[in-house]
């Protein structure tokens, strides 16, 4: 094993041809990564609550399929189950219904060097409709030199103002992301701005590569946040006040919000 | 001619004769003082001080004596200083020479320098005197008071010479034809127009030091600016905002005023420079930037540098036009899709302006230029000597 071999993570909820079809796309655009990434190898984990008969998706080189039976198939929680079955140094998480820019795990190299300490490393990430007639930039905003205290790292004081990261197509070091406690799948849509707060909180960093990485669809039927998509801005807005709360307990204590003021517990 | 006037020319004969003999050898053994006119700066950086300044620790660094002279009527005693900051009151900076270690270094600020005002300023004939093109008055001054010293002009900017010389006047009215130029296209244009200085034209090309190279860590996404003027860093920042909103992350940074070394961290760190400035003549900003690999996208100047071709940056004339060149850079930067040629071009002139060319041209030229004298001395010692025989067989 290299010092810097990836495992990259796709988790998947979805068992149905369309899914497939997706997940095909992604995994071809892993393996133009693997032309350009010199630094160490890339495999591929795809994580599911059940066990898939597709041999086409199992036959992709360096593709493993890792059955979550832990009971847990949140979002969250598979990327968490599939984070202890790998013993590569790094990992990235990719939707099943996104892809890698070619380049991104070339770019990551790039920036490693000399960044050796940093926890995540997360793209510029491309976000458009699925005609591909609009598209806007997430991730961006730390590049700018007057949004944190060091340009194109995310700390612990810009995310007091701003929360609209995503961690999708990032790198993360795999025993940082351990020490600090993983993802916590209690806390919906608000998960990666938890985990942000969590570990800038113990001053580990976080870096914006300033390149395109990452391209994300919207609007995809049957995608993770599509289960959102009629959920309130105030129920919203309570998420990400749990994150806020939640930030300072390295263990999940499946918290949840209510639509009243107090919070309640999920059991 | 009375015997003793005879006798008083004879004796003024063997004293030139002895003079220069003494010059001949001083020259033959490194005994001689080069001397270098500048202004001061006061901590402004400034490409032909820069210059200058080179050549000045170059000649010192292959030991010889070097010294910089300025003028500076009512210049502060280090007395007068002393009381003045012992009183926490401030310095009139009119009344001092700052000179260049703010943003060029100590290695450079700490070269000797004297003020012709205030210190008696000895020349011998076996000295030499290196004037900027600017310093018309100087030429004419020391041409006037018959120096001894063999006189160099160093051309960086031809404007200069016609702005500042006055109409009816060239250089062989002050007794200059020797020149040391910064570029082929200084020296061009100065031999057409002085045709007795091509013969003693000598082509030194500067040198990019150094600490102006790329870095190890790979770059933020950060536009620098090199800009003389204000209103050109407005009139390509707030446009470029205005079009392209998506692109509001995007840092510009203003890099006037910044001591050299400061100001190589600052390229290196950043992918693209924007560069505006008209009337240089060599372009140092745009090299430099390019040896710290960023890409250039600059004015073409009124002259246009040697080094610059289509290939190895982005140029335009309208400062308008700017806004649309850096979105389409950024987008290139961040998607890793810079075209291959710019690249190439950018790393062909990476490779001129090294310190081991600069120093070889330079050894190149003391030599030659030593030689000269040495040669030139030699013959009016003959022609001397000829002479004083000549009289002396007269008389007997």
């Amino acid at each position: 094993m290299n010092n810097n071999d990836v495992t990259v993570i796709i988790p998947m909820h979805r068992d149905c041809d369309e899914a497939y079809a997706m997940l095909e796309k992604a995994i071809e655009s892993v393996e133009k990564c693997r032309e350009h990434y010199t630094d160490g190898e890339i495999d591929i984990l795809i994580v599911a609550p059940f066990v898939t008969h597709k041999s086409d998706i199992l036959a992709h080189s360096y593709t493993t399929w890792c059955l979550n039976d832990s009971g847990n198939n949140t979002y969250c929680g598979q990327v968490n189950f599939a984070v202890q079955h790998i013993d590569t140094p790094y990992f990235s998480i990719l939707e099943y219904d996104d892809t890698y820019k070619e380049k991104w795990f070339k770019f990551f190299s790039q920036y490693l060097y000399g960044n050796e300490e940093v926890s995540v490393f997360v793209p510029v990430n491309v976000v458009t409709d699925k005609n591909e007639s609009t598209w806007r930039y997430a991730n961006e905003m730390p590049l700018a030199s007057y949004f944190s205290s060091e340009i194109g790292f995310i700390d612990f004081d810009c995310l007091q103002d701003w929360s609209s990261f995503t961690l999708a197509g990032s790198v993360f070091n795999t025993n940082d992301f351990k020490t600090v406690g993983m993802f916590k799948p209690s806390i919906k849509l608000a998960s990666d701005y938890e985990f942000l707060l969590r570990l800038t909180s113990k001053k580990l960093k976080v870096m914006v590569v300033p390149k395109e990485g990452y391209r994300h669809v919207i609007g995809v039927e049957g995608s993770l946040l599509s289960r959102y998509k009629n959920i309130s801005d105030d129920e919203i807005q309570k998420w990400f006040d749990l994150a806020k709360r939640e930030y300072m307990y390295d263990e999940d204590r499946k918290k949840g919000i209510s639509k009243k003021k107090e919070s309640i517990e999920i059991k | 001619m009375s015997k003793r006037n005879k006798e008083k020319e004879q004796d003024t004969n063997l004293k030139v004769i002895s003079r220069i003999e003494d010059a001949i050898s001083d020259l033959k053994n490194k005994n001689f003082t080069m001397f270098f006119f500048v202004v001061d700066s006061k901590n402004v950086p400034n490409g032909s001080m820069c210059y200058i300044y080179q050549m000045a620790k170059a000649m010192q660094d292959k030991g010889y004596d070097v010294c910089m002279l300025y003028q500076l009527e009512n210049e502060y005693t280090q007395e007068e200083i002393e009381l003045l900051e012992k009183n926490e009151q401030p310095l009139d900076d009119m009344r001092r020479f700052v000179g260049v270690t703010g943003w060029l270094g100590e290695e450079y600020g700490t070269l000797r320098h004297m003020n012709i005002m205030k210190e008696k300023w000895e020349v011998s004939p076996s000295d030499f005197l290196f004037i900027p093109e600017v310093f018309q008055s100087i030429m004419f001054h020391t041409y006037k008071n018959k120096i001894t010293c063999k006189r160099y002009v160093i051309l960086q900017n031809y404007d200069y010479v016609t702005e500042f010389i006055p109409l009816g006047q060239q250089w062989a009215n002050y007794g200059i034809d020797h020149v040391i130029a910064t570029n082929e296209n200084q020296a061009k244009l100065i031999n057409d127009v002085f045709p007795y200085t091509e013969p003693h034209t000598t082509v030194i090309n500067p040198f990019i030091p150094d600490y102006f190279r790329k870095p190890l860590k790979a770059k933020n996404l950060i536009v620098n600016i090199i800009a003389k003027n204000k209103d050109d860093v407005n009139r390509i920042v707030k446009p470029f905002y205005w079009k392209y909103p998506v692109y509001q992350f995007v840092s510009f940074r203003d890099l006037r005023g910044f001591p050299r070394k400061k100001y190589a961290e600052m390229l290196k760190e950043g992918c693209i420079t924007i560069w505006v400035d008209e009337h240089t003549p060599f372009g140092y900003g745009a090299v430099e930037a390019m040896r710290c690999g960023n890409i250039v996208i600059g004015k073409i100047p009124d002259q246009i540098p040697e080094w610059m071709s289509d290939y190895n940056g982005i140029w335009f004339n309208d400062i308008n036009n700017v806004p649309d060149l850096v979105y389409r850079a950024v987008s290139q930067m961040l998607a890793d899709e810079i075209p291959h040629i710019l690249a190439d071009g950018m790393t062909e002139t990476d490779k001129k302006y090294t310190y081991e060319e600069y120093d070889r041209n330079i050894t190149n030229f003391l030599d030659k230029m030593i030689e000269e004298r040495i040669g030139d001395m030699t013959t009016i010692l003959d022609i001397t000597k000829k002479n004083n025989m000549k009289e002396e067989n007269n008389e007997q």
